[in-house]
């Protein structure tokens, strides 16, 4: 019995000697590699939310950007998303299939929404009634349509789809023509490319249309009434506006000449512009085809344009041009058209203008230019017409959700007809958005973070304790001491957040852009500055904590619609539905797979936290003794030693035996500097009943002598640590990686003992007191505990380390001297005693 | 308000430039995709102003930087070069380009530098004029 106690008590304490066998001092070729994936992957991912982090501020920040921008950006993420899913894939031996699978389901949906809709076969030609978004009729027919369902006053009519533009440009030949005219013309020589328009437009007025489409349309004239108006519905109507001017539109059109009419709006879309543009983009259906729409002529007294909003000032006013006669002369500036202005159910100003010429129809078809006659010079609508106007023109902006613009038409009985609508572009001074870096007067609480995410917010302070997120109440400004993604549960319910660490490209930023709510990072002592309960306005526009409710702040910014209308702004919108959102908040929560990655975001955090794993496995299999060194101390420990890269100082490079001053890993030098501070004390005094459990335990394990022998391996880079530590009879994993915030974190895993479960379990919960006062995540079960901490920046996660190393150091073998639950208390206040003491 | 010629063959920056320069100034706006075109107009019509891409086919903005600048000396002409092509912006600024501007911007941005530019111009016809009526005087 002596002589086993003795034996025992040298394993605990003494000295071993090292390996006396040559080893070769570069590290295990596939740990190394295993390593390397992982960086590769932590590079991916830092560049994939920076990435992100630009792409939300691209499109919500104002700025001008193109398709060329929009597609570069996808297709250089998509890039670092697969190297990120192969670098996991890699680092786990092919596991994680679903990932790839996943993440080709999200690369297809992209790849579709940047390719936009493809024209597809479709009805040629459609009652205004039944013409629906997304069926190739272009935006003008599409309104129309939403105009009559909803039951508006619209001229009866039908639309031609885009789709029977190319079904014509195919069946006649127009569509190779077309092409080798193009193809012919030269680039740098414009009278050419007028020459090849001129020839397709010639060609076009030739051809036939294709049979199918002339019934169609024969069928559906034989409904309307004699005359009608031929409207151009651009598919890219936006884009191409801006350049190619609006296209043709031929009025009082007589029935029988409607298919002429169709192909000469066809054919006015072939500008020099438009062909130059073919010329460097190709021929392109999908940009260039048009509907077109076909209504009755409405024999107007009066029409003209009217505003749900003021397009100058953007003010709650209706405003509505009016000329005699048809609507042609409304805008464009060739008469002075009367000017409406109603507020408020009022009209408030009244302008006649002098309205000198008129458009009125011509008996055989067309448009006649007259002498407005001196009687109908005076004001063009009364009082009563005006208002009635005006409620069309809200009831129309409160459909739709946004002011409108609003062609319109009344005839000489009275009745009213809506010809077009579609949204107004408002625009707004410059200065109107401007908003002062500082508040004059206003008492600034905060003023050191950074912006996050843009716009201000206001609401009482809540300081989030322990995590405990569903106590967060509705309207807070949530203060947090760190930005972790499963924070972005209560997005929904914040005002505004505040966070002491986390940056810009963290995954909780990304969600907060995406949900819209203000947020400010690294506001260092938010802590402690901020009152629970007290009303602060956050400004993160400038990046300030203002004392009460900053009303200024408040109001919602003017939305930019006119860059919200540009097509690339559209495409980006829906192209980050695929991107942005988070799903996989928490990566305890049920959702937290593979198969539930849905969007590119989601893969990210999937993949850095699954890899976090497999990294940690890097130590599961003993690696061989090649490759390694042992770390020579004071300290009767053996720790073998594997430098990945940069975790031993150069001058290290050939010895077989290396001390703590070749240290160069940033984390395993903090931890040193912890177990050293603590030293080597032997086993704490124990009771006989606690040693000879120790012993008893031994005695009945037949894995001890083995357990003994096993070595202590520290696997480390210049910013990496994974320490396997088996100190007497418990097995402790230390790992740490020190980089960015967003990707550093230490983590613990601690189990058995040699002592009785009940004294090991109280050893876990004195390890996870002390884990939790610093603030580590904390997981308990039976004598096992596993811990871990992130979102902090290095510094701060260096010096949890050498507590780390403190602790581990302390907790040696302390479970044969945790007799009661007092003893837990008690070493968890002599621990931070001690430290205070040293602090001294 | 002045009139601002802007070329680029990219149909949704040239739409852009268009709805964000009308709409948030008084400025007008003529846009073309076709720098051969551009050329064209700068014969038929005075601008006060040329904003042009430097990347396009047929023609780049640089040949219609030197275009522009053979017809009018003071021709302000401000290109707009794509993120990460410093050494395009710098040549362009040595051919005579009045100012360059990177890719994707702010609307802000190019509001205020065509903003700059304006005032730059009309500084220098009022400069021309105070000198040309100084040289009446001395005569």
């Amino acid at each position: 019995m002596v002589a086993a106690i003795h034996k025992l008590k040298k394993w605990l304490t003494g000295k071993r000697r090292a390996p006396e066998k040559p080893v070769s001092l570069a590290p295990p070729p596939a740990l190394l590699e295993r390593y390397r994936r992982y960086k590769r992957l932590l590079a991916a991912n830092s560049a994939i939310l920076t990435m992100v982090t630009d792409l939300q501020v691209k499109m919500n920040e104002g700025f001008l950007f193109d398709m060329h921008y929009v597609r570069n950006a996808c297709q250089r993420l998509g890039q670092e998303v697969e190297a990120m899913v192969a670098a996991l894939a890699a680092m786990s031996g092919g596991r994680y299939q679903a990932l790839e699978e996943a993440r080709r389901l999200v690369e297809a949906k992209i790849t579709r929404e940047l390719a936009g809709a493809v024209l597809q076969p479709g009805p040629l030609v459609l009652p205004l009634a039944e013409v629906k978004e997304g069926q190739f009729f272009g935006a003008k027919a599409e309104k129309l349509g939403d105009l009559v369902r909803l039951g508006l006053p619209v001229p009866k009519g039908f639309a031609v789809s885009a789709y029977a533009q190319k079904l014509f440009f195919e069946q006649s030949g127009l569509e190779d023509f077309s092409r080798e005219q193009i193809r012919r013309s030269h680039i740098r020589d414009l009278e050419s490319l007028k020459i090849a328009g001129a020839d397709i437009k010639e060609r076009v007025m030739a051809e036939e249309l294709p049979p199918e489409l002339s019934q169609a349309l024969d069928q559906e004239l034989a409904a309307l009434g004699p005359r009608v108006a031929v409207r151009s519905s651009a598919l890219q109507e936006d884009s191409l506006f801006s350049f190619a001017g609006q296209f043709e539109t031929l009025l009082n059109v007589p029935r029988e000449k409607v298919k002429e009419a169709y192909k000469e709006v066809l054919a006015s879309q072939f500008t020099p512009r438009v062909l130059y543009y073919c010329h460097t983009s190709g021929f392109a259906y999908q940009e260039l085809a048009m509907g077109v729409a076909v209504m009755e002529m409405v024999d107007a007294a009066t029409a003209g344009v009217l505003y749900t909003a003021d397009p100058r000032q953007g003010g709650e006013a209706t405003i509505i041009n009016a000329v005699c006669g048809l609507g042609s002369l409304a805008v464009g500036g060739v008469v002075e058209p009367d000017i409406y202005r109603v507020e408020n159910e009022e009209i408030v100003a009244r302008e006649v203008g002098e309205k000198s010429h008129m458009h009125a129809l011509a008996p055989e078809g067309g448009v006649l230019d007259l002498e407005t006659p001196p009687d109908r010079r005076g004001a063009c609508l009364d009082e009563q017409q005006v208002l009635a106007l005006h409620n069309l023109g809200l009831t129309l902006e409160k459909h739709f959700g946004l002011p409108q613009d609003i062609e319109w038409a009344l005839t000489t009985g009275g009745k009213l007809y809506l010809l077009q609508a579609r949204p107004l572009r408002i625009s707004r001074q410059l200065k109107t958005e401007y908003l002062p870096p500082k508040i004059k007067g206003a008492e600034v609480l905060l003023e050191n973070g950074t912006i996050a995410s843009r716009g201000a917010g206001a609401g009482p302070v809540h300081l989030l304790a322990d995590d405990r997120l569903q106590e967060v109440p509705q309207g807070a400004v949530l203060v947090t001491r760190r930005a972790l993604p499963e924070y972005g549960v209560v997005v929904g319910r914040v005002a505004a957040m505040i966070c002491e660490a986390g940056s810009p490209t963290s995954h909780l930023a990304t969600v907060l852009r995406e949900a819209g709510v203000p947020a400010i990072f690294g506001a260092k002592g938010a802590f402690s500055l901020l009152k629970p309960g007290a009303m602060v306005t956050v400004d993160a526009y400038y990046g300030n904590v203002y004392a009460g409710r900053r009303g200024e702040l408040l109001k919602p910014p003017p939305g930019d619609m006119v860059l919200h209308q540009s097509r690339a702004w559209k495409v980006l919108e829906r192209v980050l539905k695929h991107i942005t959102p988070l799903h996989l908040l928490d990566p305890r929560g049920e959702n937290f797979r593979a198969e539930n990655c849905t969007t590119y975001h989601d893969m990210t955090r999937f993949a850095h936290e699954k890899a976090m794993t497999e990294l940690f496995h890097i130590s599961a299999p003993d690696p061989e003794e090649d490759g390694t060194r042992r770390l020579s101390s004071h300290l009767p420990l053996e720790i073998h030693i594997i430098d990945l890269g940069g975790g031993l100082a150069p001058e290290a490079k050939n010895l077989a035996v290396v001390k703590p001053e070749h240290l160069r890993s940033r984390p395993m030098v903090a931890y040193w500097r912890g177990v050293e501070a603590v030293g080597w004390r032997g086993p704490k005094p124990v009771d006989l009943a606690g040693f000879m459990s120790v012993v008893m335990n031994a005695a009945t394990d037949v894995n001890i002598r083995e357990r003994l022998h096993e070595k202590n391996f520290a696997i480390i880079a210049a910013d990496y640590l994974n320490l396997s530590n088996r100190l007497g009879f418990h097995f402790a994993t230390i790992e740490a990686f020190l980089g960015v915030p967003e990707e550093s974190y230490v983590s613990l895993t601690f189990y058995g003992g040699g002592a009785e479960l009940e004294r090991r379990r109280r050893r876990v919960r004195f390890l996870a007191k002390v884990l939790k006062h610093l603030d580590f995540r904390v997981e308990l079960k039976e004598d096992s505990i596993s811990g871990r901490i992130d979102g902090y920046d290095a510094p701060t996660l260096e010096e949890k380390l050498e507590l780390l190393g403190r602790l581990m150091m302390v907790s040696k073998q302390l479970d044969m001297s945790m007799l009661s639950e007092e003893s837990v208390e008690q070493h968890y206040r002599d621990f931070f005693a001690e430290i205070q003491e040293t602090k001294k | 308000m002045g009139r601002i010629l802007t070329v680029d063959d990219e149909l949704d920056m040239l739409a852009l430039l268009k709805m964000i320069i009308e709409g948030y100034s008084e400025h007008q706006v003529t846009a073309t995709n076709n720098p051969i075109e551009a050329v064209e107009l700068l014969d038929k019509e005075p601008f006060d102003l040329v904003i042009t891409d430097l990347k396009m086919p047929g023609m780049d903005g640089m040949e219609l930087l030197a275009a522009a600048r053979k017809k009018d000396e003071d021709a302000l002409v401000m290109v707009i070069t794509a993120y990460g092509s410093l050494e395009s912006a710098e040549e362009a600024m040595a051919q005579g380009a009045y100012d360059f501007i990177t890719k994707p911007f702010r609307k802000e941005q190019i509001l205020l530098a065509i903003d700059k530019a304006m005032r730059w111009r009309e500084m220098v016809r009022q400069n021309k004029e105070l000198k040309k009526r100084l040289g009446d005087e001395k005569s």
